[in-house]
């Protein structure tokens, strides 16, 4: 067992009655409504779910698949205590949306001023220099200025990669497309080349010990799913050796959701 | 400069007036006219500019224009230049009246209700002559451009038929040809660049959809990757495939368009630039001192394919200098000044004010979250000087499935999804539909009413409004959205909304 500590207090909120402690380094998995967070009239939404008491929002990395309302949420991850996110406390780790229909999920939590305070879901404003030159020159508001680009992953051949997956879904998050696009290109400028694509469908243990476990198409639906990217990005059809692995790993309760994935890998063929 | 054509020469008289505004504009298949560099078109808030990059076109032998079917259509009887190449209601109104309603137009194919009611009757037409919608039909299951049949994960049942046509022995769901007809605005032919390019800046989105992460489809002949912002539901990626469908579905062609008869017809769209040039409140829109997304000049010299909700492009660039008329000591801004600060309000809601957007099929599921709070501009119509998704963006706003919007006139189809199917992320499995929309190409149950969002130029000369004519005026449309998200607009909101988009 992990060392337990509580929370600091900063996220004792007066208006988000946490009522309960939460405890660092805990792994938690289960399953509830997500709530919506408004956060001001220029910002962002954001998500948290309440779980024995404790408001606990989930850090997401980008493009994975953000909670929604009218569905329940999976949430599997580690309690972190150093940080905050959307008012609640930090889990790393993954929330999935389910699939199916739920309508009770259905709450909206308005802007309270503590919720203001945190600042939450801002996106950078038109700067003093921008307005000075766009009043300058109006037609420079049409000169396009562009978001920072995704960075390009770095791929080898011989390395593993790995792609997670929300719970029964085949969508790679934007990222993982690039790392999706740079193994293709590696197998293209390489000749000879096989690319294994391995594909996984997960189960998870629950807190209250019940295990959720992935449709059985889930594991072929990936790596199909997968080895038609590849191929329609350039990679010779015959380079792909798709290996589709129903069999599912028994749950521990700890990082269940690395059991949803898929592992490609381009080697140079002997 | 102006190069005026055959058709149209037009006096200050006919600027001033809103709603009656003069003869005719309508441009009959095989009939000259010459598009020069430029032509413009009155409607009820100014005149549409129509402008023309390539060389100059004689209208008479254009493959565009020439009724080269066999139902004496061509191109442009769908896509009329002073309905900024689409085809108003309005303007089908005025030739059924005009020809009591033996123009091809009224083609019995796709311009009624249905090819088995008699024709010449204005109730067998009323979908084209209340709403300018035309039937698509659509094999069901749906096929691949191939032919083969695609795996479809619900099945369609007709709840209501109020055309008859989906329940027609000959030409309905359970004929030798199952087909599902439903009902369709044309889409605006001109801007195409827009539509045409990949995203840019935006990787890895130049190769997959977003929403969920597939391949975007490849042109069949170069085998590169393409938008998929054509059609209302992207089943015709290329204009060359998009042309060669046309001749055979709404020109009822016989033989396929030649090679240089579609070369003719892609370069001709890919040419040809529309926009509202001048508003009878605002003045001339084009120009110095204008706001620089007017007019459609800015989308000739404009950058396609960018994202553009980022607070500097603000999708259509900057309407400041007209938002804080200068007033001279204390003197009234004239009712130019007043209009013009009212659609820099407008630029600025439509930017700027945000609403819960929730329960969009095909949207919010796309990773965004359930709801995304965002703005008309920074939600959905992102891309710079037209305002389409570039994501791109198939989504079911509530237009075509109940409950949000349950049209009388329309058929409605009960769709079943398959207990394995993924479910339409708010409605389930079982959906009521007036158009199934892109789930008639993928097959799909979570794709079921979507359709892809279209270019925002030259509205004020092509109402109605929505892929099902859903909107009559630009007040109705803003009402619909107020609806759907619960935004509560300000009556003056929605004015400047309105105002701001009878100039674009
Ligand atoms: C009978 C009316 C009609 C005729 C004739 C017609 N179209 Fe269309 N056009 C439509 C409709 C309706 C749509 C929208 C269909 C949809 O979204 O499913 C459309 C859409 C288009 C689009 C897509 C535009 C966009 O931005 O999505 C193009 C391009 C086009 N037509 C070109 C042509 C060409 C070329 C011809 C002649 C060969 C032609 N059309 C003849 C009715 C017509």
């Amino acid at each position: 067992m992990l060392p337990m500590r509580p929370i600091c207090s900063w996220l004792a909120l007066g208006s988000l009655a946490i009522s309960a402690q939460a405890t660092a380094q805990q792994h938690l998995s289960f399953v509830t409504c997500p709530v919506a967070q408004d956060t001001g009239d220029r910002s962002d939404v954001c998500f948290f779910v309440v779980h024995a008491g404790v408001r606990y929002g989930v850090a997401l990395p980008i493009d994975w698949g953000k909670p929604q309302l009218g569905h329940k949420l999976l949430v599997e991850g580690v309690v972190d205590d150093s940080a905050q996110e959307c008012g609640g406390v930090r889990i790393d780790g993954r929330a999935s949306v389910m699939p199916e229909l739920s309508l009770e999920c259905s709450e909206i939590a308005p802007a309270t001023p503590d919720i203001l305070a945190l600042k939450l879901g801002r996106r950078p404003g038109i700067t003093d220099e921008q307005r000075a030159m766009i009043l300058a020159d109006p037609s420079r508001s049409l000169q396009i200025m562009r978001l920072p680009a995704l960075p390009v992953p770095k791929v080898a051949l011989g390395r593993t990669e790995t792609i997670y997956f929300p719970f029964e879904r085949d969508r790679a998050s934007g990222p993982d497309a690039m790392k999706l696009l740079e193994l293709a290109r590696l197998a293209k400028s390489t000749p000879g080349t096989t690319i294994s694509v391995r594909a996984f469908r997960g189960a998870t243990l629950l807190d209250n010990g019940e295990v959720l476990t992935e449709r059985e198409d889930m594991a072929r639906l990936r790596g199909e799913k997968i080895a038609g990217i590849l191929i329609g990005l350039g990679a010779a059809e015959g380079s792909i050796k798709l290996e589709v692995i129903d069999d599912v790993a028994k749950p521990t309760g700890k990082a269940d959701w690395q059991s949803r994935r898929a592992e490609l890998r381009v080697s140079a063929s002997r | 400069m102006l190069l005026v054509g055959t058709t149209l020469v037009f006096g200050a008289s006919a600027m001033s007036q809103s709603g009656d505004y003069g003869e005719s504009q309508w441009w009959s298949p095989g009939e000259e006219h010459v598009i020069g560099d430029a032509l413009e078109f009155p409607n009820a808030e100014g005149r549409l500019r129509l402008i023309n990059t390539g060389d100059p076109i004689n209208t008479a032998n254009h493959p565009f224009f020439a009724p080269i079917g066999e139902n004496g259509r061509a191109c442009v009887t769908c896509h009329q230049p002073t309905d900024a190449m689409s085809l108003s209601a309005k303007t089908a109104r005025e030739r059924w009246d005009a020809t009591g309603g033996k123009d091809p137009l009224f083609a019995a194919i796709d311009g009624s209700n249905c090819p088995s009611l008699p024709q010449g009757e204005k109730a067998s037409h009323s979908l084209l002559l209340t709403k300018g919608l035309f039937r698509i039909a659509r094999p069901w299951p749906p096929k691949a451009a191939d032919g083969s049949e695609i795996e479809r994960e619900f099945e369609l049942e007709v709840v209501s038929d109020p055309t008859g046509c989906n329940l027609d022995p000959q030409y309905g769901l359970t004929s030798a040809n199952p087909t599902v007809s439903v009902f369709r605005r044309p889409r605006p032919v001109a801007n195409m660049k827009y539509m045409l390019s990949l995203p840019h800046g935006v990787t890895p989105h130049e190769y997959f959809l977003y929403n969920d992460k597939t391949l975007l489809p490849k042109d069949p002949e170069t085998g590169e990757f393409v938008s998929v912002q054509l059609m209302s539901d992207g089943r015709l990626p290329t204009l060359r495939g998009q042309a060669g469908d046309a001749g055979f579905t709404h020109l009822e062609m016989l033989a396929d368009l030649t090679e240089d008869e579609l070369l003719q017809i892609e370069a001709f769209e890919r040419a040809i630039y529309v926009a509202q040039g001048y508003s009878n409140r605002a003045g001339e829109l084009g120009g110095p001192g204008n706001p620089p997304g007017l007019g459609p000049e800015a989308l000739r010299d404009g950058p396609p394919g960018e994202l553009g909700n980022n607070p500097v492009n603000r999708v259509f660039g900057t309407f400041d200098m007209w938002l804080n008329p200068e007033s001279k000591a204390g003197a009234k801004p004239t009712p130019k000044q007043e209009f013009r600060a009212s659609v820099a309000r407008g630029a600025n809601v439509f930017f700027d004010k945000r609403f819960f957007i929730k329960d969009v099929g095909v949207y919010n599921d796309k990773g965004l979250g359930n709801p995304f709070k965002r703005s008309c501009a920074s939600g959905c119509h992102n891309t710079v000087l037209t305002g389409m998704d570039l994501a791109p963006g198939f989504m079911d706003l509530g237009l075509n499935n109940w409950p949000w919007n349950k049209r009388d006139d329309l058929p409605l189809f009960k769709a079943t999804c398959h207990d394995d199917a993924v479910p339409q992320s708010y409605l389930g499995r079982v959906i009521y539909t007036h158009d199934p929309g892109r789930a008639l190409v993928t097959g799909k149950c979570r794709d079921i009413g979507a359709s892809m969002t279209q270019q925002m130029r030259g509205l004020a000369a092509r109402a109605p409004y929505f892929m099902g004519g859903d909107s009559d005026t630009l007040r109705e449309m803003v009402d619909f959205y107020d609806r759907r998200f619960n935004i509560g607009y300000t009556d003056q909101e929605k004015q400047d909304l309105i105002n701001f988009m009878s100039v674009l």
